[in-house]
C-alpha cells in the first residue's frame, strides 16, 4: 500500500536501529500505516547510505547508533543527510533528554522528532509531514531560519564547548554549542567577542531547540 | 561664487573633551602622555589646593619643548595624530598618540589653560599661550577666539621642557581620586620592567611615595611560578614555567598552547606576556625573604594583568576588578592550581608599530577587534596551558603522597617509640600505653576514611555504569515495549473490536504505566550527569523543584505516595549550579522513599514546601515515615551514617554539603505533622 503525504507518495520506509528488536518494534507502527518496513542490518555508513538503499520514501531513524558498531555516526547525522536527500524522516528514542545532544548544524535539518512515550503510528506521518513542508520552505514560526547576529560569549577551557549569545532571540542568554557543530574554517576564529551571521530560528521557544546554519563572518 | 567652510560650534569643544574623558585623573594622564612623546625623562605632577574646587594642576616635563609652528600645526590642531607624524621619537618611543582630544579634555579641566614650552634645540626662547575657555562660551563658532602665543628670552637657568597649568578646576582631587591618579602614574611606563624607558612620572603627593614604596618593593623573586610566553612576528606562540630558582618546570609549543583551541596562528603583532604567580601561605613563604603579607598588599594594589601597549600602560586592564583574561572566573570553575588577580601580577607587552590595535576615543581600553580578541586568546591560553601542566604535577606530588605517607608516619612512630624509650622507666608503660591506645584509635580513623573513599568510588563507579548503559539497559528495552504494546493495542482494537476496552485495556494500560516508570531511571541518571546543569549560574530554585518532581513522579506514584509539593509565590534563584539543587531535592525525596520503604509505612504522605525569610529560601522535606529514630539528629548528617540495613549513609551528607557550599545550612526534626522527619535546607538567595 502506499500514503500521501503532502502531495508525496510513501511506501517503502527504512527502519535504522542498532537493536534489532527496536526495528521490529518500529516496524509495527509502519506496518500499522499499511506501509512496507524495511529493516537496515547494518552496517551503516553515513557516505553512501542513500545510495545503497534506494528507492527509499520514507526513514524512522533512532539516535543512538553506534554502541554497538552498527554504524559509524549518529542518527542525527543520518537524519541530516536525508533531508539534503528530500527524504522525510524522523528522529526517535527512548529518552528525550537525548535530543539534547544533537548536533546544532543537524538540528536545522531534523524538524521532526519522537520521543518513545508518543510511540503513535499517526505521530510518524505527522512528522513526515512537517519535513515535507520544511524542505519546500514552509516553516512554522518557532522554526523559520532567520539570518542573525551571533557573538561568541564564551569558550570553556578543558571542554568542547562554546557559548554564544544571539541578541534578537535574547540579550544576554548564553547558548551552549558544540564545537563541532560550527564549520572547519569557523572553528579557529571562536574566540570570545567574537561576531558571526548564521541562520537562526531566532522564533525558538527554548534555546535548546535552536539550530545554527550557514555561517558567514562578520 | 562665494566661499564657504565648516564651521564649529564652541558647543564641540565640550562634547569632544569633557564627555569623552570625564574624569580628573584620565586628563593628567593624558598631559602626562604628551609629555612622554616629548621624550621627556622626568614629569611632574603638581596638585595645588586641588582637593577641592578652584585648586589648579601643573603638569612640568623636561621634554623637546615646542615651537611656536609645532603649537600652532600640532598642539592647537585636534583630531591629528602625532602618529601620523611620526613612528618613533628620537628617543626610540612610538607616540601614544591621543589625536589631541585627551588633551582638550585635560584643558577643560579649569577654566584656564596657561602653556609655557621652550625648546631642547632652540634660540633660548620661552612660548606662552593661554586659553580662556569663558571666551570660547562666549563665541559662537571656535574660529571666532584668536589666540595669542607669546614669545619671550627664556631664563638661561630654566631647562627645555613643557609647563601646562589649568587653573580654577571645575571640580576637586578627591582622596579616592589622587590615589587612583598615583597609582595609574606609577605603573603607567612599566616600573616592573628592567629597562622601564627612561620615563618617570612624579606625582607631588603623599599618596604616590607610599606607592612608589610599595611598586619598587618587587617581590618577584618570591613568586612560586614565572609564566613566560609570546607571540612572534609570525603568529606562532611558546611558553614555558619556571619556578622560584629560576628553573624551567615545563615549556610549551605553539601546538601545546592552541590544542583546546583548535586555532592555527594568532593574527596580531608580537606578544610578550610575563605572570608571577604567588602562594600566598605561611608554608611557602618560610624560606622567602619576604612574608607573606607584605606580598598580599603588594599585590593588592598591583595584581592582576597590565597591558603595555608601546611601552606605555593601556587602562583599564589590571586595575582593581578588572580581569580581562577571566582569571578569576576560570578559577571558580576549575579551582585548583589557577592564578586569580588576588595572587599574581603579570604584564602583556605589545609593540605595535603597525597600529594594528586601535584605542578607544575615551580611552577606555582597546577596540575589541579580532586583534585584540587574539591577543586576549593568547593570554588565556598561555594561562590554560599552564593550568593543565599544574594539574598534572599536583596528580604525581598526590600519588607520590599516597606512597610516602605511610612511610613517613612508619617513620614517625619509630621516632616516638625511641623516645618513649628514654623516659624514666616509672613513667615508661604509661607513656606506651597511651601512645598504643592513640595508635589504635587514629587507625580506625584511617581505616573510616578508607572505607567512605571506597564507598564514594563504588557509588561512583555505580553511576558512570549507569549512565553509559543507560541506552542499552533502558532505553532499548522501553523503546521495544512501548512500540509493541502501542501495535496490540492498535491491532487487538481492530481485531476484537469492543471486547478491547473489556479483556485487553486494562493489561495494556499496566504495561504502559510501568514502561513510564522503568523510563525514569534512565532519564535521570543521564540528567544528573549532564554537563549544563554543573556550571555556575542563575539558578531558579522553583523551577528545579518542579523539574525534580516532574522526574521522580512516576517513581513516587509508583510507591504509592501522595506528593504534596508547596511552593510559595515567587521565583526565587541564587548562583549555583542546578546540579547541587537536584542534588539536593533528589536526596530528600529518595531519603523519604526509603524510609517509607524500611518502616512499611501504609499512608504514604510527601510534603515538600518552600518559604522565604529575609532573602533566606528556605525547603522543608517532611514525610509520613517512622521518623529519625535510633540516631541521633545531628549524626544523620555524617557520612556513612545509616539506620537502614543497605543504606550508603551518603544521601543526607551530600545534601549536607551541597547547602554549604552555597553558604547555606541543614537542619532536622525527628518528628513533625505529618509524623516522619522534616528536614529542612536554607539557602541565601539573591531574588525572588
Amino acid at each position: 500500500m502506499t500514503m500521501q503525504v503532502e502531495g508525496r507518495t510513501i511506501e517503502r520506509v527504512l527502519i535504522v536501529d542498532d537493536d534489532p528488536r527496536a526495528r521490529t518494534a518500529y516496524g509495527y507502527s509502519v506496518e500499522d500505516l499499511g506501509l512496507e518496513a524495511l529493516s537496515v542490518e547494518g552496517p551503516v555508513e553515513s557516505d553512501n547510505f542513500f545510495e545503497e538503499l534506494r528507492p527509499t520514501d520514507a526513514l524512522v531513524c533512532d539516535y543512538h547508533l553506534r554502541a554497538r558498531n552498527y554504524s559509524t555516526c549518529e542518527g542525527d547525522e543520518l537524519l541530516n543527510g536525508c533531508f539534503k536527500e528530500a527524504i522525510p524522516g524522523v528522529l526517535c528514542s527512548a529518552l528525550a533528554d537525548v535530543f539534547g545532544k544533537i548536533r546544532r548544524d543537524y538540528l536545522r535539518c531534523i524538524p521532526a522528532r519522537l520521543a518513545s512515550d508518543r510511540p503513535d503510528a499517526d505521530a510518524l506521518v505527522e512528522a513526515w509531514r512537517t519535513c515535507i513542508l520544511e524542505m519546500r520552505g514552509e516553516f512554522e514560526p518557532k522554526r523559520r531560519p532567520w539570518r542573525a547576529l551571533v557573538r561568541v560569549a564564551d569558550v570553556e577551557p578543558g571542554t568542547r564547548n562554546i557559548y554564544v549569545v544571539v541578541p534578537a532571540f535574547h540579550p544576554r542568554q548564553k547558548i551552549p554549542l558544540d564545537r563541532d557543530s560550527v564549520p572547519d574554517w569557523l572553528q579557529p576564529l571562536v574566540s570570545p567577542g567574537r561576531r558571526f551571521h548564521a541562520q537562526v530560528n531566532i522564533g525558538a521557544d527554548c534555546h535548546e531547540e535552536m539550530f545554527f546554519d550557514s555561517w558567514e563572518d562578520s | 561664487m562665494k566661499r564657504a567652510h565648516l564651521r564649529f560650534s564652541s558647543e564641540i569643544l565640550r562634547r569632544l573633551g569633557e564627555e569623552l574623558n570625564p574624569s580628573l585623573e584620565k586628563g593628567v594622564l593624558e598631559l602626562v602622555k604628551n609629555a612622554y612623546d616629548a621624550d621627556a625623562r622626568h614629569c611632574v605632577v603638581e596638585l595645588l589646593e586641588a582637593e577641592r574646587p578652584g585648586g589648579a594642576v601643573v603638569v612640568t616635563d623636561d621634554g623637546d619643548g615646542m615651537s611656536v609652528d609645532e603649537i600652532v600645526n600640532g598642539w592647537l590642531v585636534l583630531g591629528r595624530s602625532k602618529k601620523i607624524e611620526a613612528a618613533t621619537t628620537p628617543l626610540g618611543r612610538t607616540p601614544a598618540g591621543s589625536k589631541g582630544l585627551g588633551r582638550l579634555a585635560a584643558l577643560r579641566m579649569g577654566s584656564k589653560a596657561l602653556l609655557k614650552t621652550r625648546e631642547r634645540i632652540g634660540e633660548g626662547e620661552e612660548h606662552r599661550l593661554l586659553i580662556d575657555w569663558a571666551r570660547f562660551d562666549a563665541a559662537d563658532v571656535v574660529e571666532d577666539v584668536v589666540l595669542h602665543i607669546e614669545t619671550s628670552q627664556r631664563d638661561p637657568e630654566v631647562r627645555n621642557g613643557t609647563e601646562v597649568r589649568v587653573d580654577n578646576l571645575k571640580s576637586g582631587f578627591g582622596r579616592m581620586s589622587v590615589k587612583r591618579l598615583a597609582r595609574e602614574l606609577i605603573l603607567l611606563a612599566d616600573p616592573f620592567g628592567d629597562d622601564p624607558s627612561g620615563f618617570r612620572p612624579d606625582l607631588k603627593a603623599e599618596e604616590y611615595r607610599d606607592l612608589e614604596a610599595l611598586v619598587q618593593a618587587r617581590y618577584f623573586q618570591d613568586a612560586e611560578y614565572h609564566l613566560e610566553a609570546a607571540v612572534d612576528s609570525n603568529g606562532l606562540a611558546r611558553a614555558s614555567v619556571k619556578d622560584w630558582k629560576g628553573h624551567t618546570l615545563f615549556a610549551a609549543c605553539h601546538e601545546d598552547l592552541v590544542r583546546a583551541r583548535g586555532k592555527r596562528k594568532y593574527e596580531c603583532p608580537p606578544v610578550l606576556f610575563n605572570l608571577w604567580v604567588f602562594i600566598l601561605n605561611q608554608q611557602t613563604f618560610s624560606t622567602r625573604r619576604s612574608s607573606v603579607s607584605e606580598v598580599r598588599e603588594w599585590l593588592r594594589e598591583f595584581g592582576g594583568v597590565h597591558f603595555y601597549y608601546n611601552g606605555l600602560r593601556v587602562s583599564p586592564y589590571g586595575n582593581p576588578g578588572n580581569d580581562w583574561l577571566e582569571m578569576n572566573l576560570r578559577r571558580v570553575r576549575s579551582p585548583e592550581e589557577r592564578p586569580s588577580t588576588n595572587t599574581s601580577i603579570g604584564r602583556v607587552e605589545v609593540g605595535d608599530a603597525g597600529d594594528l590595535l586601535v584605542q578607544k576615543t575615551d580611552r577606555s581600553g582597546f577596540i575589541e577587534d579580532e586583534v585584540f580578541l587574539d591577543i586576549r586568546a593568547f593570554g588565556q591560553d598561555a594561562l590554560d596551558w599552564m593550568a593543565r601542566r599544574r594539574l598534572v604535577e599536583a596528580e604525581k606530588r598526590r600519588d607520590e603522597e599516597r606512597v610516602e605517607a605511610p612511610k613517613r608516619s612508619g617513620a614517625a612512630a619509630a621516632q616516638v617509640e625511641q623516645a618513649i624509650g628514654r623516659a624514666p622507666g616509672d613513667v615508661r608503660p604509661n607513656i606506651e600505653k597511651a601512645f598504643q591506645r592513640y595508635e589504635k584509635s587514629r587507625d580506625r580513623e584511617v581505616r573510616a576514611l578508607q572505607k567512605e573513599v571506597q564507598l564514594y568510588r563504588t557509588l561512583s563507579t555505580a553511576g558512570i555504569t549507569a549512565v553509559t548503559f543507560a541506552h542499552e539497559s533502558s532505553g532499548s528495552s522501553i523503546k521495544v515495549i512501548s512500540h509493541s504494546v502501542e501495535a496490540i493495542a492498535r491491532r487487538a482494537k481492530q481485531l476484537v473490536g469492543d471486547s478491547y476496552d473489556k479483556f485487553l485495556r486494562g493489561p495494556v494500560e499496566s504495561i504502559r504505566t510501568a514502561v513510564e516508570s522503568v523510563s525514569v531511571l534512565g532519564a535521570a541518571t543521564l540528567r544528573l550527569v549532564n554537563h549544563e546543569k554543573r556550571r555556575y549560574a542563575r539558578v531558579d530554585l522553583h523551577s528545579v523543584i518542579e523539574d525534580s518532581v516532574a522526574l521522580y513522579g512516576p517513581f513516587v506514584r509508583g510507591r504509592d505516595v501522595d506528593l504534596d509539593v508547596s511552593l510559595f509565590d515567587g521565583a526565587p534563584y541564587l548562583r549555583g549550579s542546578e546540579a547541587a539543587i537536584e542534588a539536593i531535592v533528589a536526596n530528600l525525596l529518595t531519603n523519604s522513599l526509603a524510609a517509607f520503604e524500611d518502616a512499611g509505612t501504609r499512608k504514604r504522605v510527601l510534603r515538600i514546601e518552600t518559604s522565604i525569610t529575609s532573602n533566606r529560601w528556605i525547603l522543608r522535606v517532611e514525610d509520613s515515615g517512622p521518623g529519625i529514630v535510633g540516631i541521633g539528629l545531628d549524626e544523620i548528617w555524617l557520612p556513612g551514617r545509616s539506620t537502614r540495613r543497605n543504606g550508603t549513609g551518603l544521601g543526607l551528607t551530600i545534601v549536607r554539603d551541597a547547602a554549604r557550599d552555597l553558604g547555606g545550612s541543614v537542619s532536622a526534626v525527628a518528628h513533625g505533622e505529618l509524623g516522619g522527619a522534616v528536614l529542612g535546607v536554607e539557602l541565601p538567595i539573591l531574588g525572588s
